[in-house]
């Protein structure tokens, strides 16, 4: 049986250190992590936010002797019956795991998990420095810069066992072992720089499956790992006989229509809900989407608070929530959505005073298939009335993609403001999940380059509190967005629920949304029924 | 000795310690070096147990009474300087250190200091306490190696302390490091500010001839299953219930009995003590939680009675000698910079011995290898220790260490015997 995706998203970059977060559902199929998620059918689980061992024996903590009791210090042993798809095949061994943090730090692909890491794994800041100051052009001046340096709070005591030592006590950090851009790689990869779409035809992989055909831009077909076991394996299955992902540039309405015709099986690269109640209400939400406003290359105006706030001010939130009401959107109150650690009561004073506007003319861009596209027509729309100009640019998602990657690059295009999503990256003790990503100077999530030195101290001070009683924890990430919101550093616009249950094609079984994958399907927990079997047996 | 012999009335007081070690329900040809986990029960000790389970057993008698121990809490009181009202017996020192830091009337916005070497059942209870009413912890790493210096630890904690600082938590000796904190004196620095003293004494029973009281602190909590042999899962909790002014001036604590049968249904208990006359038995309090093992009880106070007989000074004396001799050996074959056990500083030493068994410095970072070391010493050699793990000032790495205990039931060639094969062990590890 083969499963069918179908739509926008990226199927060109499976390279786990350099993977947009919404190609984690593929990711997952080809790579593995020290720790990871099993599928859980109610997602009211607790199980469904925990992470569970991987690659790992056990998940560390003090009662295995996997964390001392200053909480800095991590021991993970490793299983010893996970393979590459190799010529021969070779074990995954600890070392795969440093190499993968280190690529992982490459200055190139700019993960937006990067922030998490560089306030928190010793020695990992000053790699990524070191790695950005070698300014590597070459895959082979990047393997060059990462064999000869090390991360200090990373290495490995032998093949089976990991120490990572942390400079705070931060009790999320086992999830941070559970992203995808965490995972083992192989020495084979260090021929391609990160995130090279030369590299997807050639992937080793350790997962369930692997590459079998890549048709850049087109399709890829994803076929049977023969050196993956599921003995090796406790958090994924392999019911299915091969992933095809077909992409198009188009939009949710013809996704739909497609899976509902029977002609795909999943949606690509987009977020469709299924019929049914869905559980929304006790899971975590998104900001989607949010205004970025371009501190850095933008307009001159922006860079004067009482415009931002002006522009805050003008955007009717409400509006935009009852246009887009059927998904389930609220106005967003802040920037941490519901259900996240760190979200807070909508509050009157986060809707700022507006400001003198009049003449002001940006440009704004946005994603050319989903929502994004209404929400920023309507943003324009309500500026005009204030007397500000937006010119509009929709740009694919490759483009706009490349766009995030690097916003202020030589080779971006002039953008004053742009609509963009965040997701939680993990879903239980995810305090800094938005705010750190979002605002903490230099990270690459942080996508108009706001840099204030108090924000960061902000969030360095909420880092720390972390360890606190979760009141005294939750009130420090309270105050970082106080501040960045006062700041009008961006425009929350609206919070969106999950989509689940995730819609899919009438064949699908077993279609378990995975909140560590945007709420995506587990392909690795899918059926895919024949339906001629299941017309006979009826 | 057998027990026959001391039904006979043989005095243990002058016993040799062959005679003594044969009292011990040892394990032929293996060497005990983790009394600081677990120690061995003596005979007599299994036997008061059984006995006493077997004369409850299908009993129809009234056992809510005998519940209160309060006749063993006495002896044991007696044994620990102390009256049977300021003992519990409790089922570990992990209940008893529970009790207490739960039981402590501490708010949001008061402050507790303790050490990142405290067990990790003092540092999960104060994190529960954290939680759930807003304490503030400071937790410190103390220096450990063979110089560390009393007044360094005690400076240590002075210069932590603030207006906000409410409890002092530490152990009187520390598990991972085997460093015998200066007890005394951190006692007197939390006076002197006016603080709440919650001592983990885990390894103090059965090891060191001492009087509770004399401390100073407020609230000891002691294991009698590790140092003085008693039943597993029995603990000794000394609640100091009155108050004398040469050992402690300041007022009695505020304790809530957090899990009581005895504690009043209605009303206040009187008003805490400020004499050396108690004006409630705070034991009672504690002590009373419905039906209870009373075979734990008999067997601890039995194991207590044992010690009296053999001379608790006389057992301190010869841990000590044993562990000096051990000490001597370690540093002989490993050196000084191996050591994470103190020495030069007399007042640190104690009967628990850590140090990195290797070589290269840098293996005392592998828990791979120290692991494998007290695995090969357990199968290839029945040498029984324990690795541990710690922090270290200023370092970034979690420490391990081999850890050796030495008691009564050792003698010196056991000693020898087992730092000379750890060296060789550690050696063939590379």
């Amino acid at each position: 049986m083969t499963l069918r995706l179908y739509g926008p998203g990226d199927l060109d970059r499976l390279d786990p250190v350099a993977a947009r977060p919404d190609a984690a559902q593929l990711v997952r199929l080809v790579s593995r992590q020290l720790l990871s998620y099993a599928p859980r059918r109610d997602l009211r689980e607790w199980q469904s936010v925990l992470p569970a061992p991987d690659v790992a024996l056990d998940v560390p903590s003090t009662y295995n002797a996997g964390l001392g009791a200053s909480q800095r210090s991590y021991v993970v042993h490793l299983r010893r019956d996970v393979y590459w798809d190799t010529s021969p095949p070779r074990p995954v061994t600890a070392h795969d795991f440093v190499r993968g943090f280190k690529r992982l730090a490459n200055p190139l692909t700019r993960s937006p998990a990067l922030p998490f890491f560089r306030s928190t794994v010793r020695g990992f800041a000053e790699f990524c420095d070191g790695f950005a100051n070698a300014r590597p052009t070459s895959a082979e001046a990047a393997a060059a810069y990462q064999n000869a340096h090390e991360i200090s709070g990373i290495f490995a005591l032998d093949d089976e066992s990991l120490v990572i030592e942390v400079v705070r006590a931060s009790p999320d950090f086992v999830h941070m072992l559970a992203l995808p851009c965490t995972s083992a790689v192989p020495q084979e990869h260090d021929a391609h720089l990160p995130g090279s779409p030369d590299l997807t035809p050639r992937l080793c992989s350790n997962g369930p499956y692997r590459v079998g055909r890549h048709v850049p831009g087109k399709e890829l077909r994803l076929e049977p790992n023969p050196v993956w076991s599921p003995d090796a394996d406790p958090v994924r299955r392999r019911p299915i006989d091969a992933v095809v992902v077909t992409r198009a540039d188009t939009d949710a309405g013809e996704v739909a229509a497609r899976l509902d015709a029977g002609g795909a099986d999943l949606p690509w690269g987009i977020a469709l809900s299924g019929e049914g109640a869905a559980p929304a209400a006790a899971l975590s939400w998104d900001l989607d989407p949010y205004l970025v406003f371009n501190l850095t290359t933008g307009s001159d105006a922006l860079r004067d608070v009482a415009v931002r706030r002006g522009i805050t001010a003008a955007i009717d939130r409400d509006a935009l929530a009852r246009t887009f009401a059927t998904a389930g959107c609220r106005a967003a109150s802040g920037v941490v959505p519901p259900n996240n650690d760190g979200h807070r009561p909508p509050s009157a004073d986060d809707r700022g005073t507006g400001g003198d506007l009049g003449g002001l003319t940006l440009t704004g861009v946005h994603e050319r298939c989903g929502p994004h596209a209404l929400v920023a027509r309507a943003c324009a729309d309500q500026l005009a009335r204030v007397g500000v100009q937006v010119r509009l640019f929709a740009l694919d998602r490759p483009d706009l993609d490349e766009l995030v990657r690097d916003p202020h690059g030589s080779a971006a295009p002039r953008w004053d403001v742009m609509w963009h999503r965040c997701c939680a990256a993990w879903h239980y003790r995810n305090g800094r999940v938005f705010l750190e990503q979002m605002f903490a100077s230099g990270a690459p999530g942080n996508l108009g380059g706001w840099s204030d030195e108090k924000t960061d101290a902000l969030v360095e001070r909420a880092l720390e509190a972390a360890v606190e009683a979760p009141a005294v924890a939750t009130a420090a990430w309270h105050e970082v967005e106080r501040h960045v919101l006062e700041q009008a550093v961006v425009v929350p616009l609206l919070f969106r629920p999950p989509a689940v249950p995730p819609r899919s094609s009438a064949r699908v079984r077993d279609a378990v949304p995975m909140p560590a994958l945007g709420y995506a399907c587990d392909i690795t927990a899918i059926r895919v029924a024949d339906a001629a079997l299941e017309e006979v047996s009826a | 000795m057998t027990v026959e012999t001391l039904q006979r009335g043989a005095s243990l007081r002058s016993a040799d310690w062959d005679e003594i070690r044969a009292l011990f329900a040892l394990e032929p040809g293996a060497i005990h070096l983790n009394s600081g986990t677990v120690g061995v029960m003596p005979h007599v000790v299994h036997e008061e147990y059984d006995r006493v389970t077997r004369e409850w057993a299908g009993s129809l008698g009234d056992v809510y009474g005998p519940t209160l121990f309060r006749e063993h809490r006495a002896a044991i009181g007696r044994s620990y300087g102390v009256d049977g009202d300021e003992i519990v017996i409790s089922h570990n020192a992990t209940e008893a250190v529970a009790r207490v830091i739960n039981g402590l009337d501490l708010h949001a916005g008061d402050e507790a200091i303790a050490t990142t070497h405290e067990c990790y059942s003092v540092l999960s209870n104060l994190n529960l306490v954290r939680n759930r009413h807003g304490l503030s912890l400071k937790v410190l790493t103390p220096p450990s190696g063979y110089r560390v210096s009393a007044d360094e630890l005690v400076a240590l904690f002075e210069e932590a302390i603030t207006p906000r600082t409410k409890v002092l938590a530490f152990s009187a000796i520390t598990l991972w490091t085997g460093t015998m904190m200066p007890l005394r004196a951190l006692c007197e620095l939390a006076q002197r500010h006016g603080l709440t003293t919650v001592v983990d004494g885990a390894l103090v029973a059965g090891m060191l001839d001492c009087n509770l009281r004399a401390s100073g602190a407020d609230f000891i909590t002691c294991s009698g299953a590790k140092y003085q042999c008693g039943p597993l899962g029995s603990g000794i909790l000394y609640v100091r219930n009155k108050v004398f002014p040469e050992f402690n001036p300041l007022p009695l604590p505020t304790i809530w009995p957090l899990i009581s049968t005895w504690y009043p249904m209605v009303g206040s208990p009187p008003p805490r003590s400020t004499t050396s006359v108690e004006s409630y038995d705070v034991g009672d309090f504690l002590q009373s939680a419905g039906s209870a093992n009373l075979a734990r009880g008999a067997a601890l106070a039995r194991a207590c009675a044992l010690w009296d007989e053999i001379g608790r000074d006389r057992i301190e004396r010869r841990i000590m000698e044993l562990a000096d001799h051990a000490r001597e050996q370690v540093l002989e074959r490993f050196g000084e910079d191996a050591m994470y056990s103190p020495g030069a500083d007399a007042r640190l030493r104690s009967p628990l011995i850590a140090f990195n068994p290797f070589r290269d410095p840098l293996d005392g970072l592998n828990v791979k290898k120290i692991a494998a070391l007290t695995e090969r010493l357990a199968a290839e050699h029945q040498i029984w220790i324990r690795w541990t793990e710690f922090d270290v000032p200023s370092s970034p790495h979690q420490h391990y260490a081999a850890r050796i205990c030495a008691h009564v039931f050792n003698d010196a060639d056991e000693l020898d015997h087992a730092v000379a094969t750890i060296a060789r062990v550690a050696q063939e590890l590379g």
